[in-house]
């Protein structure tokens, strides 16, 4: 009844605008200023002025560029399936099996999300040290995939404590095995949480600085985040046409995966909220 | 069909882990030689110096024999990096700090004693007293002076011929003269591009207290914040109410502005040179359109105040290539390299031999800072631990004032309150 008087819609209507104000306009102001010329940014026009697409072919073009997308891609596509893998095991665990500390485990799980990361830093700086793993892609897959597995097996808890206890008795009945039934059964049932739990791990190691900073210290494996920062935002100057530029290319993998896989990440992350 | 998906994920897994792990066992490899050395820093990964650093470490190599490996972070981010790394006891043997970040990473006790490596006859036959002390701490060499000026103002000569000026305000009253008259100019320009957001806003704050007489703290650490300090906030104040000064102006966005030609004033270091060349000025015009000029005081004849600005190199006492760090070091600041370093980014060069170069002393654009270096003194929080802290709670106060939140009175009963509690 609400919902259709006069009040209301203009009450959604101000809402859409106002939400809609603080999520776009930062995108599109960040697109206007890499579609102006670079001795134009700070003049004030919005899309009516000069425009070129001469930053974003510069950053297309640049050799040094592409080599950190090219390793952020495989850094985030790699934490990102390998979180995903892991999670869905210890989410499975602790679903569907009970054992003495499981709850407490689950707790730790929990409570490791309630440091900020940047204090754990220096711990895991020094354990990748320890291993011989600093410099390498390994330190940041290793990082990405430990914060990434709180959040991932809690979802998939929820997801997998929908799916029946009788299924899996029946599976056992026909005389699978728990590997089997997991990877037969279970997960192909989980597809739309684990892609959720993928598409998380993929933004987080896409978008972190300080650990790629820290850990990889060599140009040729660095990553975008920290190799766009430290390209554009110097000490002398500040290019924020080459950098507004860069940080559109580099959102393009991430839209595009967010696109194509939206359907199931807001299906995931929805999923295992209810337990029917 | 998905076998073919299974077996293409599986190639793919396969091929990225080896080359995760081919990239390890290449940095391996690089740390491993007895000879190499590592220089740590910020300036070997800007756009604008990215070039020169890399000149200066192929020419020291094949000089020497020996290798650099660079191992670079971003300006703001390099003392916590620094840190880290030493906590790490990753091989660290010199590495490129400013003033701010040197007492942070002095503070550590991981730097040698330059007095030490290079000896106290080298070092004074080659560096003026005043340069040398900059990197002195409890009679301890720690810091190689490497780049040094002031930051002091810089001004458009363009836009004050525009405004009617010829010749630069020299007192605050004919300064907010000046001010008045580029704002006349109807052009929307800013007049004064004061930082009033970040640490730097309390780097511009500190030589107006000491232009109207005050200081953030005593000589011996305590608050000082005298009445002076009040004049100086009401002062802020006016200014933005004129429209002279804006808020949320950094260093940043004040370089950027001032090199469009969208500013009258800021206050900045030599650094600011490197912003006009990339915004198309040529750099042999740069004095045309940015200028360093004495900070104006209060009454004439009184002194004009500055901030010392610099860039230092830093031995780590932990290195096992002291001497190699100390030959490089040397080669960095050797007169062909140093004036390489100021010819392509405006680096002063504080060797005695080369800044009594020609070259150096008939630059007209560096002169105004090197005038200003004479009487310029270090950041009050230049020495202090917990800087940082410090000048959150200025910049903090400062902002809440010229919001309109607190008054200047409350501004600096609030500064004293909370710098009392933080020291």
């Amino acid at each position: 009844m609400f919902q259709k008087t006069l009040a209301f819609r203009i009450f959604f209507i101000f809402s859409l605008i106002l939400i809609g104000c603080f999520v776009f306009l930062p995108l599109l102001w960040m697109i206007n200023t890499a579609l102006k010329p670079a001795d134009k940014t700070f003049t004030l026009y919005f899309f009516a002025g000069e425009l070129t697409l001469e930053n974003i072919i510069g950053i297309l073009t640049d050799k040094t560029i592409m080599t950190y997308l090219k390793n952020s891609l495989i850094v985030s596509f790699l934490s990102s399936f390998m979180a995903t893998l892991v999670s869905s095991f210890a989410a499975y665990s602790f679903s569907k099996f009970r054992y003495r500390g499981r709850k407490a485990i689950m707790g730790a799980f929990m409570m490791s999300q309630a440091f900020p990361q940047a204090i754990l830093l220096l711990a895991i700086y020094l354990m990748m040290q320890r291993f011989h793993l600093l410099g390498s892609y390994w330190s940041l897959l290793i990082s990405y995939i430990v914060f990434t597995l709180p959040v991932g097996t809690w979802t998939l808890k929820g997801y997998f404590d929908g799916i029946s206890n009788s299924l899996i008795e029946s599976a056992k009945i026909d005389g699978a095995g728990n590997f089997r039934i997991m990877t037969r059964i279970v997960f192909p049932m989980a597809v739309p949480g684990m892609i959720s739990i993928a598409i998380y791990g993929f933004v987080w190691s896409w978008n972190d600085l300080l650990y790629a900073m820290t850990l990889v210290t060599d140009p040729a494996r660095r990553t975008l985040a920290p190799g766009l920062v430290m390209t554009y935002l110097g000490e002398a100057s500040t290019n924020w046409a080459a950098m507004m530029s860069a940080s559109i290319v580099a959102a393009i993998p991430v839209t595009v995966i967010f696109v194509f896989l939206q359907r199931y990440f807001i299906t995931g992350l929805t999923s295992g909220a209810v337990k029917e | 069909m998905r076998k073919v998906l299974a077996i293409a994920l599986i190639s793919l897994l396969s091929l990225s882990l080896f080359a995760a792990g081919a990239g390890e066992s290449q940095n391996a490899s690089a740390e491993s030689g007895s000879t190499s050395i590592v220089w740590a820093g910020w300036s070997g990964e800007e756009e604008a110096t990215r070039d020169i650093f890399q000149r200066m470490r192929t020419g020291y190599e094949e000089q020497s024999g020996n290798t650099v490996q660079w191992v670079g972070w971003t300006w703001a981010d390099t003392a916590q990096q620094l840190l880290i790394r030493l906590q790490g006891g990753e091989q660290l043997d010199i590495a490129q700090t400013d003033i701010g970040i040197f007492n942070t990473v002095a503070q550590t006790g991981a730097l040698a004693d330059l007095n030490e490596i290079f000896g106290r006859e080298w070092l004074e036959e080659n560096f003026a007293p005043s340069t040398l002390a900059v990197g002195q701490i409890d009679g301890k060499q720690l810091g190689l002076p490497w780049s040094m000026a002031a930051i002091t103002m810089v001004y458009n000569p363009q836009i004050l011929e525009r405004a009617g000026w010829s010749e630069v305000p020299s007192t605050i009253e004919e300064f907010e003269q000046c001010m008045a008259d580029i704002a006349a100019l109807g052009e929307g320009i800013i007049p004064y591009g004061v930082s009033t957001k970040d640490d730097t806003a309390a780097g511009d704050l500190m030589p107006w207290l000491w232009t109207f007489g005050t200081t953030v703290f005593n000589e011996d650490g305590s608050v000082n914040l005298g009445p002076e300090a009040v004049d100086t906030i009401n002062w802020y104040k006016d200014l933005l109410a004129k429209g002279y000064i804006q808020m949320d102006i950094g260093r940043g966005d004040a370089r950027q502005l001032f090199a469009q030609g969208m500013m009258a004033f800021y206050d900045d270091a030599v650094l600011a040179k490197g912003q006009a060349v990339s915004a198309g000025v040529d750099p042999a015009e740069v004095v045309n359109v940015c200028s360093a000029m004495p900070r104006p005081v209060l009454n004439a004849g009184d002194e004009s105040q500055s901030t010392m600005w610099g860039h230092m190199l830093v031995i780590f006492d932990s290195s096992q290539y002291k001497d190699s760090a100390a030959d490089f070091a040397k080669y960095l600041l050797s007169d062909d390299v140093a004036l390489e370093y100021f010819e392509q980014n405006g680096m002063p060069p504080v060797t005695n031999s080369a800044a009594n170069t020609e070259e150096v002393l008939n630059d007209e654009y560096l002169k105004g800072f090197i005038d200003a270096t004479a009487t310029a003194k270090l950041d009050e929080t230049a020495r202090m631990t917990n800087a940082s802290e410090i000048k959150t709670i200025i910049v903090e106060e400062l902002q809440r004032t010229l919001l309109g939140q607190t008054t200047a009175e409350e501004c600096v009963e609030n500064m004293r309150t909370r710098l009392n509690a933080a020291i």
